[in-house]
C-alpha cells in the first residue's frame, strides 16, 4: 500500500508533467500547496510582506518558465525554495533593503497559538526582534540559518539548495548563530535599560 | 584550554562529541562572558522553535495567475521588438553606404558620380545575376521539379505565416493597451 506522502510525490509529478505541457492549471495545485513555504522564506529574507509577495510570485513565475531544467529525481519543493532564496539574495544586493519598517513587522500576520492577547503581543515584540536580528546578517548567512531553523533543512540541503560547499555552510551557520547571540543580548540589554529608565521617569505634569 | 576555543564550540554544539560537550558545560559554569552568550543563544532559540510562519494574503494563486498572462504579453511583445529591430537594423545597415554616397561634397559632381555609381552597380548587379544564373542552371537540372515546387512553397509559406504571426502579436499587443 502506498504511503500519503509517495501519493503526494504522485501528485506533484502528474502536476509538473502537465505544467511541463503548458498546462498553467496544473501548476496552479503546486502554488497552492507551496505558498507558504515560499512566501514565509521571501518574508524572512526581505522583511515586509510588499517584497515578500512580489518575490515570491516572482519565485512561481520563474519556476513554470524554466520547468524543464528540473530534474524530477530532486525535491520539488527544494528546488523551489532554491530558485526563491536565491532571487531573494538578488533583490537583497540589488537594493540592499535591509531596513524594515516597523508597521510592517507588526502587521505580519502571525499565526498565533497562544491563547491570551497579552502573551500574543509579547510573542510578536520577540518575533519582532527575531526578524530585526535575521536582517542585519549577510544574504548568504540569513538563507542558511532560515533553511536550518525554519525549513530543517540538513547541511548538505542546504548546501545544494545554496549552491555552497558542506563546510562553508557550517561555518557560515556559526558566524551567523555567534552573531545573532551577540545581537540578542545587544536587544535585550538595551530593552532592559529602556525599562529601567522607564520605571525612574519623571512622571509628565 | 582557550576561552576562544569554548566561544566557538558554543555555536556548534550539533557537531560535538558527548566529551567536548562536557568540558564546554564545565567551561560555562565558570566563564561569565560564555555565560551570557549561551543565554542569550538559548532564548532566541526559544523563539526560533516556535517556528512561526508567515502566510501570503489570499488569493496568492490568482494573483499569480494574472502576473502570468502579464508576463506572456511582454515578452511576446519583447519577441516582435526584436523582430523588427533586426529588420529595421539591417535595411540601416544596407542603406549607410548608398546615403554616404549620395550625400557629400559638390552636388553637381556628386550627382554625376552618383549616376555613374549607379550605372556601374547595375553592371555589377547583371554580371552577378548571370553569374547566379550560371550557378543555378546546373542545379536546376539537378534538383527535381517537385522539390523545386516544394522549396518555393515552403518559403513562400514561412513568409506568410512570419506575417500573420507578426499581425497576431500586433493584435495582443492592442488589446493589453486597451486592457
Amino acid at each position: 500500500m502506498a504511503s500519503a506522502e509517495e501519493n503526494n510525490r504522485a501528485d506533484e509529478i502528474h502536476w509538473l508533467e502537465q505544467a511541463l505541457h503548458g498546462d498553467a492549471d496544473s501548476f496552479m495545485h503546486l502554488i497552492e500547496l507551496y505558498q507558504k513555504p515560499v512566501f514565509n522564506l521571501c518574508y524572512r529574507m526581505l522583511g515586509n510582506r510588499e517584497d515578500a509577495e512580489d518575490a515570491a510570485q516572482e519565485t512561481f513565475l520563474r519556476a513554470y518558465s524554466h520547468l524543464k531544467k528540473y530534474d524530477f529525481q530532486r525535491s520539488f519543493a527544494t528546488w523551489l525554495l532554491s530558485i526563491a532564496a536565491h532571487h531573494c539574495i538578488d533583490q537583497l544586493r540589488k537594493n540592499r533593503i535591509n531596513l524594515v519598517s516597523l508597521e510592517d513587522l507588526v502587521s505580519g500576520d502571525i499565526s498565533d497559538p497562544l491563547p491570551t492577547p497579552e502573551r500574543k503581543v509579547v510573542q510578536r515584540d520577540e518575533q519582532q526582534k527575531v526578524q530585526k536580528i535575521l536582517l542585519q546578517l549577510s544574504e548568504l548567512d540569513r538563507a542558511a540559518i532560515i533553511f536550518y531553523y525554519w525549513y530543517d533543512m540538513s547541511y548538505e540541503e542546504i548546501s545544494e539548495t545554496l549552491h555552497l560547499s558542506v563546510s562553508s555552510v557550517k561555518s557560515r551557520l556559526h558566524r551567523a548563530r555567534k552573531a545573532m547571540a551577540s545581537l540578542w543580548r545587544e536587544q535585550s540589554n538595551v530593552s532592559g535599560s529602556e525599562l529601567e529608565r522607564k520605571r525612574y521617569e519623571t512622571p509628565v505634569v | 584550554m582557550r576561552h576562544q576555543l569554548f566561544e566557538e564550540w558554543l555555536f556548534s554544539k550539533d557537531d560535538l562529541d558527548s566529551e567536548q560537550k562536557e568540558l564546554l558545560n564545565n567551561h560555562t559554569q565558570t566563564c561569565q562572558h560564555c555565560q551570557t552568550m549561551e543565554t542569550a543563544w538559548n532564548e532566541l532559540m526559544l523563539q526560533m522553535d516556535t517556528k512561526i510562519w508567515y502566510s501570503p494574503d489570499e488569493g496568492f494563486a490568482q494573483r499569480w495567475q494574472s502576473r502570468l498572462k502579464q508576463h506572456q504579453i511582454l515578452e511576446q511583445q519583447k519577441h516582435a521588438y526584436w523582430a523588427f529591430m533586426l529588420t529595421a537594423g539591417g535595411a540601416f545597415i544596407f542603406a549607410i553606404p548608398l546615403f554616404l554616397s549620395v550625400i557629400s561634397a559638390s552636388p553637381l559632381t556628386e550627382i554625376w558620380t552618383a549616376f555613374y555609381r549607379v550605372s556601374v552597380f547595375a553592371q555589377y548587379t547583371q554580371d552577378l545575376i548571370s553569374f547566379l544564373l550560371t550557378l543555378l542552371r546546373p542545379l536546376g537540372i539537378l534538383i527535381p521539379t517537385a522539390l523545386g515546387l516544394g522549396l518555393v512553397i515552403t518559403t513562400w509559406s514561412g513568409l506568410l505565416l512570419w506575417l500573420v504571426l507578426m499581425q497576431r502579436v500586433h493584435l495582443i499587443r492592442s488589446r493589453g493597451h486597451d486592457a
